[in-house]
């Protein structure tokens, strides 16, 4: 006969096994705290980064083939998209 | 590691920039041997720049003021450590992303000073020149208004800027009510239940136009023609070496048997001509979203930046 904590056990895991779907993250989804999270990912960092008007400064660098690369040379007819990453590596 | 897989995306999206007559390029405080061989690896075919002592990102100001010299960070966990193994951080750039004019002008920017948002290509021509590039479109059953959704991506991965959207297409003489209608009419909604897997924004609805109708004295807002209503959405961002279930669980619970991550949600609209209105009806809607696991494979050990006090 079988222990009657592990037959608890058991009808406990069935239980879990057929509740709807787990929440997780720190709980179910809370609407406002996510409308606040969202808009944190969502925000232009203020007090950083050159504003929007400013002068693009000039630079040289190389890139993976070892080509120098400037401005003029990555700019196409409407312009160039700039995008800055944290690394490649990690 | 959301890094690798935004640039595996803009990849992806490199033809939507060509046609948008954009060029685009990467910039990153790596070595150019570093960047040539992730390069060689993903097949990146866009210039990454090696701007090894972060010249550029200074001279953008976007280098992170978190990361003070000498500071080292646990990848895993995203904070600042003092165990030597760890990753020399200083000098790295915020995630951000310039547009830039053809004379030079910066016409638009976003820096963000969180570590998980990623843009996808979509996202910034969307968000930057009001592009609507690369979508997919799919119509729902309906009646006499046809209700189609879009999504600004077919793939997703953890931490990208999603939008998806909701058109409604109305026969010529047909209108739906704007939001604020009252007056015992039902105005357009769109509703969906707040989500475990995503963090969603409000529906950004259009402004609609004030008709007079001669069944009713007062202005009615409304829509007619084709009306289009997008939201922002963004997978939430679960990966955290403090706890690795995290992401198990969202797999679990947010991945269906094809790997794909569906949204649901509804729309609820009264369609009405010139002489009457028809009952309010609800459409069911759903996204759908092949998932792109994150990328953890790091760059050789003898390429990796080497720690400078």
């Amino acid at each position: 006969m079988r222990h009657p904590r592990s037959q608890t056990r058991t009808l406990f895991l069935v239980a879990l096994l057929f509740a709807p779907a787990p929440p997780f993250a720190a709980g179910q989804a809370d609407p406002e705290q996510d409308a606040a999270a969202i808009r944190k990912l969502l925000a232009d960092a203020s007090g950083v980064g050159l504003p929007i008007g400013a002068a693009a400064p000039a630079f040289k660098l190389k890139d993976q083939d070892g080509r120098e690369r400037d401005l003029g040379s990555l700019t196409g007819p409407r312009g160039l998209v700039l995008v800055f990453f944290r690394s490649a590596d990690w | 590691m959301y890094c690798r897989g935004q640039l595996v995306q803009l990849q992806h999206d490199l033809p939507l920039f060509r046609r948008a007559g954009f060029g685009l390029a990467a910039i990153s405080y790596d070595s150019a041997a570093v960047l040539r061989d992730f390069a060689s690896r993903k097949g990146i075919a866009f210039p990454l720049l090696a701007d090894h002592e972060s010249t550029v990102i200074r001279a953008f100001a976007v280098a992170n003021r978190r990361y003070a010299k000498g500071t080292l960070l646990d990848i895993d966990s995203e904070q600042i450590t003092d165990s030597p193994g760890d990753i020399p951080v200083y000098g790295a750039a915020y995630p951000s992303v310039f547009v830039i004019d053809p004379n030079g002008k910066l016409l638009w920017r976003f820096v963000s000073e969180t570590d998980e948002l990623r843009l996808t290509g979509t996202a910034i021509l969307e968000r930057s020149i009001g592009a609507i590039a690369g979508e997919s479109r799919r119509a729902m059953p309906g009646g006499r208004v046809q209700v189609s959704v879009t999504a600004s991506n077919t793939d997703a991965a953890l931490g990208n800027r999603l939008s998806i959207g909701l058109e409604l297409k109305m026969p010529p003489g047909f209108h739906v009510y704007g939001r604020e209608v009252g007056r015992g009419y039902r105005g357009i909604e769109w509703t969906m239940a707040p989500s475990s897997c995503w963090y969603q924004g409000d529906p950004e609805y259009p402004r609609p136009q004030l008709q007079h109708f001669a069944f009713e004295e007062a202005l009615l807002p409304v829509y007619a023609g084709d009306v289009r209503i997008t939201r922002e959405l963004v997978l939430k961002p679960v990966l955290s070496a403090a706890e690795p279930s995290l992401y198990r669980l969202f797999q679990s619970v947010c991945l269906d048997s094809n790997s794909d991550v569906k949204a649901s949600g509804a729309v609820t609209f009264q369609a009405c001509d010139e002489r009457q209105c028809y009952p309010p009806q609800t459409v069911p809607l759903e996204w759908r979203f092949r998932f792109v696991p994150p990328d953890r494979e790091r760059s050789p050990p003898e390429l990796r930046r080497e720690f400078e006090q």
